[in-house]
């Protein structure tokens, strides 16, 4: 009962009642129609999954990060629905630039097959560059590593080449390659390629010594070495290089899709944002963000369960 | 003829201030199918001497010999249990166990290699614990494995660095158990020569058909001792004899004999 209690009682929980309160407020004279319905949905679906995630999750470490994320989520929400549509700010002249919450949810209901085909050509196109540019960096890395006399010429190309940021590509593969796709997956493959093998080549010359030791003296062959002693050793290492990686990949795929693309997310915003059409344009950043997010989450999935024997 | 040979060794380490030598002159040879123990001060170069017939460390002069050829790195002959644990922290108990197996025989199917690791993780009393990682097992626990990877291997030589040094003292007179009925060979294993090195006097005595003392540094041979009890020995009775006593009497007073100089150096404050 007490703990029933203590669970309920948590400041998300009260900002859910605050965001619920402050739609009953009048609206500023607005241009842009709001749908307040749409976010008093959205506040209902976000507080289910608060209550569920209150009770259900069972570490008391990973509830807290989640409490608090949703308490974030509704300060931000009751934030955004003051400042556009129930307080008189100075920016409210802008109100087209700035629509409320409700506004943008609507554009979700109706517009939601062509975001999610735009998601899904982003996505197309970040995972091919992706696991191209790593299926490449991670067994070159290895023999690079492994093999210490050419590694450390290696070394400092890559740290030449990977220095220099892979925006500077984009124009030269647009105008180089046929299409645009082929053009994006170029950039991610070389963006993402640099930071996987230098954090792969690091990660072998870090692999101790009695491991390798161990291996050794088990007549381990040469590839049985590379791939399941030196690679799993240094997989906590290659984590770091790949995460870096896929941000940086999402960030030039969006540059790029404003530029030069007919579809995918960072079109969607750009194309919008051309046409003035703000609450379509915000829709398709908070949707950029979403993805984002959920591919991150998903990617430490899968790096918990690859590292599942680190302490 | 020896089954291992180990002459005028001499073995060094790049250090910043020039080449540090950690062994000496080293010649002895172990009979096969003997039971050689090592003990020595602590840094007098046995773990050293381990790596040279490991195959891991090249010797700067003298050579090493196993069944009359030079070693010129590892072999599927040894098997080696390290003084630090040298599980693979990214493959659970069973698999470090059944991965040692793969590598030392040929031939089994994935199967049987993890049935044999069930086993020999039960001999070194792990049957529950196959499916753990390293990290989620104790440091006794750790070692048990890593020398029931060595043990399961079956091969000729077993080269062992105070494979018992973290394991209590129940656990430690069954592990010795263990080693001396794997060594003379059961019906499913064969008969070993191995090459012990430990910090402890009395379980040299009791285990070897011989006690090598190293000392000083750089390290060489300062003594050898045969080890004369029949077998099956028993420890109780063994230690009442007055010839054990003289023996580890020797031992001891060697052993602070070689390492005055070296302890009183280390341990001023
Ligand atoms: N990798 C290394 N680099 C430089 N010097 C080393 C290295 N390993 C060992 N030594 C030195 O070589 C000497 C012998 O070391 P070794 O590890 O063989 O001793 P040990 O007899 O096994 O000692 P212990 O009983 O403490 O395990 C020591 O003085 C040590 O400082
Ligand atoms: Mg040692």
């Amino acid at each position: 009962m007490k703990q029933a209690a203590k669970r309920l009682f948590i400041i998300p929980n009260a900002l859910f009642i605050i965001l619920l309160l402050i739609q009953l407020l009048p609206d500023k004279p607005y241009r842009v129609a709001d749908y307040p319905q749409y976010t008093v949905a959205l506040a209902l679906a976000l507080e289910a999954l608060l209550l569920a995630g209150s009770f259900l999750l069972k570490k008391d470490g990973a509830r807290h990060v989640f409490t608090d994320v949703m308490g974030v989520v509704f300060a931000f929400l009751i934030f955004w629905v003051l400042a556009t549509i129930k307080l008189d700010l100075p920016g409210n002249a802008k109100q087209a630039v700035f629509p409320p919450p409700g506004a943008v949810l609507q554009k979700y209901t109706v517009d939601y097959a062509q975001t999610l085909v735009n998601i899904r050509d982003s996505l197309v196109l970040i995972f091919r560059g992706y696991l191209i540019a790593v299926a490449l960096a991670i067994p070159l890395g290895l023999f690079l590593g492994w093999n210490a006399r050419v590694g450390a010429a290696a070394g400092y190309i890559s740290k030449f080449l990977g220095s220099i940021s892979p925006i500077v590509y984009i124009p030269y593969a647009i105008v180089l390659l046929p299409t645009f796709r082929a053009a994006s997956v170029f950039v991610i493959v070389v963006a993402s390629f640099w930071p996987t093998l230098a954090s792969t080549m690091s990660g072998v010359l870090n692999v101790e010594k009695r491991i390798v030791d161990s291996a050794k003296t088990l007549c381990v062959g040469r590839l049985t070495m590379l791939f399941r002693i030196i690679l799993p050793a240094s997989l906590p290492e290659i984590f770091i290089g790949c995460n870096q990686g896929l941000t940086i990949s999402f960030i030039l795929l969006v540059s790029a899709e404003m530029i030069g693309a007919r579809s995918g997310l960072g079109y969607y915003v750009n194309n919008y944002a051309n046409f003035g059409n703000y609450t379509n344009a915000l829709a398709g950043v908070i949707m950029i963000g979403i993805t984002v997010t959920a591919i991150t989450f998903l990617f430490n999935l899968l790096r918990r369960f690859l590292l599942r024997w680190k302490q | 003829m020896s089954k291992i040979e180990v002459k005028n060794l001499c073995a060094e380490y790049e250090d910043k201030n020039g080449d540090f030598q950690a062994l000496k002159d080293v010649s002895f040879s172990v009979g096969d199918g003997e039971f050689l123990s090592v003990v020595g001060a602590s840094g007098c170069g046995k773990t050293t001497l381990l790596g040279v017939l490991q195959g891991i460390i090249t010797p700067s002069s003298g050579s090493a010999f196993i069944d009359g050829l030079p070693i010129t790195g590892p072999g599927t002959d040894r098997a080696a249990v390290f003084q630090h644990y040298s599980l693979f922290p990214w493959m659970t108990a069973r698999d470090n166990v059944a991965f040692g197996i793969k590598q030392a025989k040929k031939g089994l199917s994935k199967r049987e290699r993890h049935e044999l690791a069930h086993v020999f993780l039960k001999k070194v009393g792990l049957s529950g614990f196959g499916h753990k990682y390293p990290f989620q097992l104790s440091g006794g626990m750790q070692q048990r494995a890593a020398i029931a990877r060595a043990l399961a291997m079956d091969t000729d030589i077993l080269l062992m660095d105070e494979p018992f040094g973290a394991i209590d003292a129940k656990n430690r007179s069954n592990m010795q158990e263990l080693l001396l009925s794997l060594w003379e060979g059961d019906g499913d294993t064969k008969k070993k020569t191995v090459l012990f090195v430990t910090h402890d006097i009395d379980e040299a005595i009791y285990l070897s058909d011989r006690v090598i003392m190293l000392g000083g540094s750089p390290g060489r041979v300062a003594a050898e001792f045969p080890v004369r009890f029949p077998r099956p020995r028993i420890h109780s009775t063994i230690r009442k004899t007055g010839e054990y006593g003289s023996l580890r009497n020797k031992l001891m007073a060697l052993f602070y004999e070689e390492n005055n100089g070296l302890a009183e150096e280390e341990y001023t404050i």
